[in-house]
């Protein structure tokens, strides 16, 4: 006897026109969360930096490079590798990615090849994370396109909010439709500027999640320890965050969680 | 993404052992076995070779295996384990013979039911196999349990080997690849292979397990029905249907009283209700005195179990409301669940007492004693020596035409009471035709069996929305206090929505119960049936041909069509 198969394959990515805004550490522990509820979970790490590979303990190396990942349909079940997590898998990425928009742009429809990539997994596969680098190029546009939500990690600071209305511009004007859910990073009630900005972007942007996550030493020690922080410390106020933010993520996609 | 249990294990010997194929197949996990005398932590670093490997000592683990009561997991070929560990519990789910896991759950409490189990994709595998079933530890073993890891050069864990020492038997080492690591646990499992003493274990752990507290209560009573024979004495046959209903009785009392499962009381119930039913239907065949004591005590027992088993139902019921209801409604689900578990213990405490009571026990006794004598050579009863095939076959008409004409009767306008009646009516036409189904072996019994089915699919749900509904109306009295406004209109838009199902189920009837009166399946079935009622009359028991007898054979036919 076998067991049916579960419902569709969801895709959630991690995007952020502004770097260091929190991307990989809310990629690695929603991953990691979505796994431990039971979802089989594989993270793709697509910043050259692999960072989120770094933070699983996974060997930053892709053995096929990035012309050749995008060609075979099969490629990216081959590129995976567990994590010590159970169901929680990872493709790592490498500094070789960094030609990923330019190998990109030599298919047909370069919009299309990562969700057409993305396609072969659907029976391994619940959930997908995809750690985006920071920067608007072919791949971000890509990655919207084969997303279900786009997560936006913002820093309450006005540079960041900028961002944001740069990316909303962009994905207006290039017809990007996907679902796309800002959410606050590195947040820190105690300053007054950060408090202000937090309530008036939330006034002008309903969609914008009410969950944020607080500046805390527990998310940096995520590199010494090289585990997401909600494996390591689960109940302090980042992890606790991460798990509210899951749990709305849930509800946005529609999914049991 | 997982190494899939699905996936056809692979022979390993026969892959290429370098290039790219290599890393492309996938590996499933393998168990070996090693005498007690071989120091494991050897064995260990053998296998791991040249990684560095990580391994703590092996702790005390208790390991459980759960499953239903009528065994629904094993059946399917499938496993399930709560493994316990010092302040770490688990479940793993696997098939029957195979190490490699299906599901790993670190963290997962000992579950009672499917929907106790926080992991999403395991309880959506395991609610459609065991629906509403308990999980029982069948099945226990102990012994001391560690996983050594072997990490690579980023300190990352490429493979495990779990070893488990029973307190009896061999050590059971299972090298655990990891997805994208298939390289490495190839070499560890020729490295295995060579070791003096390791040898492949395909045995099932669960076989070698000691029997779990809840092992004892594995039966499944066959079908209570009358044997093959329809010229039998309808005493005898009778008689043999009571003591089978009796077994069930006597299977399933433990695990009422021990709240095993909602299945043990549901079994309980109907076996008191079908033994009640086949007294009353099967006049004449018992000595009065007799008939009326085992009616009464059966009577007794069914408004005994019956508050108990309608509260099973609704927890059931409403369980199954709640998750497809919307997000408000948790606080009212919550307290319902609530209030309907505090009836429920109340109610169970009762039956409890009713088991454990002087009543039961004579009734019991009574009964046994009863079933236990052989029927008499010479009885008085004036049926208990017809034949079963004709007896049956007579009463069966009645209660079918009974059917037919309670049904014809009702109208839209016709109150709900009439369906009720029809409802009750056609249980026992079930029953009778369940019990005598072998007697009457023909395909328009069968055939009657399953439209009836259909008609009382529709009966059943217009019973049950009504009582659902009179529940949570009482329960809104009861809760209108303790819950808030959201609350409340939850539960009011709950009970319009039971009302309108209510009123679409009573819509339904006429066209159900069309589709029972066919003309030409009750031709077809009455027909069949007639043939055995006019059958040859009992040549055994010194009363054959007798003039009482065959008076009594005239008695149990008449003309009814």
């Amino acid at each position: 006897m076998r067991h049916d198969r579960q419902a569709d394959m969801k895709t959630v990515a991690l995007f952020s026109i502004k770097g260091g805004v929190g991307k990989t550490s809310a990629a690695v522990n929603l991953a990691h969360l979505a796994a431990r509820g039971g979802a089989r979970t594989l993270l793709w790490d697509l910043d050259p930096q692999g960072a989120a590979s770094f933070y699983l303990r996974i060997r930053p190396k892709l053995a096929a490079g990035p012309r050749r990942l995008l060609k075979r349909k099969n490629r990216l079940a081959e590129a995976v590798k567990a994590s010590d997590f159970p169901d929680l898998d990872v493709v790592p990425a490498d500094f070789s990615l960094r030609s990923l928009p330019l190998a990109l742009s030599r298919f047909g429809d370069p919009l299309a090849r990562l969700r057409r990539l993305l396609r072969p997994m659907r029976d391994d596969c619940d959930l997908v994370f995809i750690d985006c680098a920071p920067g608007v190029s072919l791949v971000s546009d890509a990655v919207m396109r084969a997303s279900d939500l786009v997560l936006v990690p913002i820093i309450p600071t006005t540079l960041s909010l900028r961002t944001w209305t740069q990316l909303l511009r962009h994905a207006r004007s290039s017809r990007l439709d996907a679902a796309i859910m800002p959410f606050f990073s590195m947040a820190d009630r105690r300053r007054r500027l950060h408090r202000e900005v937090m309530v008036d972007f939330a006034r002008r942007t309903p969609e914008c999640s009410k969950i944020f996550i607080p500046y805390a030493t527990e998310v940096e020690r995520m590199g010494p320890r090289r585990m997401p922080v909600t494996a390591f410390a689960p109940a302090s106020a980042p992890a606790r965050a991460f798990e509210q933010l899951w749990a709305q993520t849930v509800s946005r996609l529609g999914i049991a969680a | 993404m997982k190494l899939s249990g699905y996936a056809i294990p692979i022979a390993v010997d026969y892959l290429p052992v370098n290039g790219r194929m290599d890393n492309l197949a996938a590996v499933d996990a393998l168990a070996f076995s090693a005498p007690r005398q071989l120091a494991p932590h050897r064995i260990v670093a053998t296998a791991l070779g040249k990684l560095a490997v990580s391994a703590p000592a092996a702790r005390p683990a208790h390991v459980r295996y759960l499953d239903t009561f009528d065994r629904r997991l094993r059946r399917a070929g499938f496993v399930l384990e709560h493994l316990t560990l010092p302040g770490e519990t688990g479940l793993r789910y696997r098939e029957f013979g195979h190490p490699q896991l299906l599901i790993d759950a670190p963290g997962s409490a000992l579950p009672a039911f499917a929907r106790d189990i926080a992991h999403s994709r395991l309880r959506a595998m395991l609610q459609p196999l065991i629906d509403v079933r308990r999980l029982l530890v069948i099945a226990e073993s102990r012994g001391r349990f560690g996983v050594a890891r072997g990490r690579d050069a980023e300190d990352k864990t490429v493979l495990m080997v779990e070893r488990f020492t029973a307190s009896r038997g061999p050590t059971r080492f299972t090298i655990r690849p990891l997805r994208g690591y298939e390289r490495v646990a190839r070499r560890a499992i020729r490295r295995m292979r060579k070791l003096d003493g390791v040898v492949s274990d395909d045995g099932e752990p669960l076989l070698a397990a000691h029997d779990g507290p809840d092992a004892a209560f594995g039966g499944i009573p066959a079908p209570v029905r009358a044997d093959p024979d329809p010229g039998e004495r309808s005493d005898v046959a009778c008689r043999r249907v009571l003591a089978r209903l009796e077994v069930v009785l006597e299977v399933n009392a433990p695990g009422v009283l021990t709240d095993l499962d909602p299945e043990c009381l549901h079994d309980f119930r109907v076996a008191v209700r079908r033994a009640r039913s086949l007294l009353g239907e099967m006049r004449r065949v018992f000595p009065p005195a007799v008939t009326r004591r085992l009616r009464t005590d059966f009577g007794w027992l069914g408004r005994c179990t019956g508050p108990l088993r309608d509260l099973d139902v609704h927890l059931i019921e409403f369980g199954v409301a709640d998750e497809d209801g919307e997000a408000g409604q948790a606080a009212a689900s919550a307290a319902l669940r609530i209030y309907l578990e505090a009836l429920r213990e109340r109610e169970r405490c009762a039956l409890c007492r009713v088991l454990r009571s002087a009543r039961y026990r004579r009734a019991r006794s009574a009964s046994r004693k009863f079933l236990a004598h052989e029927a008499p050579a010479r009885p008085r009863s004036e049926n208990a020596l017809v034949s079963i095939g004709a007896l049956s076959a007579g009463r069966i008409l009645k209660v079918y035409r009974r059917t037919l004409t309670e049904g014809r009767a009702i109208e839209d306008a016709s109150p709900a009471e009439a369906l009720h009646d029809l409802r009750k009516t056609c249980k026992r036409l079930r029953y009778l035709l369940e019990f005598f189904r072998d007697v009457h072996r023909a395909k328009p019994v069968e055939r009657t069996i399953a439209r009836l089915k259909y008609l009382q699919d529709n009966l059943g749900t217009y019973q049950d929305v009504q009582v659902q509904r009179t529940v949570l109306e009482e329960f809104r009295e009861h809760a209108q206090t303790s819950l808030d406004a959201a609350a409340v209109a939850a539960v009011d838009a709950r009970c319009a929505a039971l009302a309108e199902r209510e009123r679409r189920t009573r819509t339904e009837f006429a066209a159900r119960f069309a589709s029972y009166d066919s003309k030409r399946a009750h031709q077809a079935f009455t027909a069949s049936l007639r043939r055995k009622r006019t059958g040859e009359p009992v040549v055994t028991g010194g009363q054959a041909g007798s003039d009482r007898q065959i008076g009594a054979d005239r008695r149990a036919g008449g003309v009814w069509v």
